[in-house]
This record gives C-alpha cells, structure tokens and sequence, in this order.
C-alpha cells in the first residue's frame, strides 16, 4: 500500500512538468504531449483518492471516464492540427495568428 | 520499506525521468517515445495501487491508442527529409515563474491538508467497475457514448475538409 500523499506529490510533479510543455512548446503536437501529462496527473490524483475509500472505486470509475475523454480530445485535437498545417504550413502555435474563414 | 514501495519509488523515478525528457528534448519524435515510456510508467503505478482495470485501459487507450496518434501526427506534420523534427521553446521564463507558483501551490496543497490515510484495496476491480458503469454511472456512460460518436463524426469532418481543398 502506497501513502496518498507520495502518489499525490508524483502527480503535482508530472502535473507541472505538463504544464511546463503546454506553455513553452511552439509545435503544437508537443503542446499536446504536455495535456497528456497533465491528464495523467490528474488520473494519479484519482486513483490515490481511490484509496481513501477503495470499496466504492468512485475515483477509478472517474479515472476512466478521464482516459475517454483524452482518447476523445486527442481525436478532434489531430484533426485540427491536421487542418492547421494545411492553411499554414506549419504547426507553430504562434504562426497561426489569423482568423480568416 | 516493503517491496510495493520499493517498486512505487523506481517506476515514479521512471515516470518523472521519463516526463522531464518530453518536456525538455529537442526533437519530436523521441519526445512521443519518451511519452509513451511515461504512460507506461504511469500503467505500472495504476497496478500498484491494485487498480487492474485501470491500467489495462491505460495500456489499451494511451499507449496503444493516443500514443499512436501523437506519432500520426508528428509524422504528418513535420516535413520529411527537408527540415528536422527540432522543436523550439518559447516563453520561457513567464512559463517558469507560472510553474514554480502551480507547483508551489500544490505543494502546499499537499501539506497542509489532512488527506485521508489509504486503505488496502482488493485487486480484481474490473467486475465492480462494470457494474457501476451500468448501474450508478449509467447516465454519464451512455453520455460518453454519444460524445465519442460525435467526436468520430467531428474528427471526419475537420479532416475531410482539408482533404477537399487541395
């Protein structure tokens, strides 16, 4: 059995390392490894949570509907990067400044 | 120290080794690998804290499914043989001074409140799961259902249409 607090404190790590990608990458593609980071940060959260109360596997269940909705985000954010390189050749977050239909 | 901890320390070790080399690498592609190493990682926890179901869906959906897809996208991305896969960093120092104020936070966060000890969970989870899904999580179940099929047909259509234009 692992203490929730040291589950916890890998969590706020990787969160922040996520958070550290999502700002500072140009490439878009990268930016998203970063909220792939912050997601699993948070599932981490909700299996220590898990723990307090392991009966009702509420925070696994939560846990799931979270890796859904990554898979689901992950779908439409390939899409859009896809379409982003079309109208601007490139997947530089900051080149993609216009607004144009 | 018992043999679980032993083994939460090193995969922990692996998982942060792991993130700090997708956040801070120079190129594209070993930033997926590296996060694929991660997720993994991640998986090996999830079975420590005897969370099965978990981490089977985590290898399922992340490492064989997102996974796949980051490397998709790299790859139709960046232009092949003409210029590298060199990823470039920006803002830095107001994305640090925002990360050491998070991280600080959390920290805190993490200190400060009494967080409830943990208990030792039963391994094979997968049936209750499944049985919450359809009893008490019906509703946001059947809602993500309808989500990913709307995010299938979302995801044809924004693709498709760059696909016309050329």
């Amino acid at each position: 059995m692992i203490p929730t607090t040291h589950l916890l404190a890998v969590g706020a790590a990787m969160f922040v390392l996520g958070l550290f990608a999502l700002l500072t990458r140009r490439n878009a593609v990268a930016a998203f490894m970063g909220i792939e980071l912050m997601l699993n940060a948070a599932n981490l959260n909700f299996v220590a949570f898990n723990q307090a109360r392991p009966e009702a596997l509420d925070g696994q269940v939560a846990a799931v509907f979270v890796i859904m909705l990554a898979a689901a985000e992950f779908a439409v954010a390939l899409a859009l990067v896809l379409s982003l390189y079309q109208t601007f050749r490139s997947v530089n977050l900051d080149e993609a400044d216009e607004m144009k239909g | 120290m018992t043999p679980t901890y032993l083994a939460f320390v090193v995969m922990s070790a692996w998982v942060l080794a792991a993130a700090l080399y997708v956040v801070f690498t120079r190129n594209v592609v070993r930033a997926a690998y590296a996060l694929l190493a991660a997720l993994f990682g991640v998986a090996v926890l999830y079975v420590l804290c005897s969370a099965d179901f978990l981490a089977a869906v985590q290898v399922l959906i992340y490492v064989g499914g997102v996974n796949i897809l980051i490397i998709f996208g790299v790859m139709l991305t960046e232009h092949m043989g003409k210029v590298s896969f060199r990823l470039v960093s920006f803002n830095l120092r107001p994305a640090l001074v925002t990360c050491v104020l998070i991280g600080a936070a959390l920290a805190l966060g993490l200190w400060v409140y009494p967080w409830s000890p943990a208990r030792d969970s039963e391994a094979p989870t997968a049936a209750r799961i499944g049985e919450l899904f359809l009893t008490k999580y019906l509703l946001p179940f059947e809602v993500a259902s309808v989500l990913l099929l709307v995010v299938l047909i979302g995801a044809v259509a924004v693709a498709r249409k760059e696909v016309r234009d050329e």
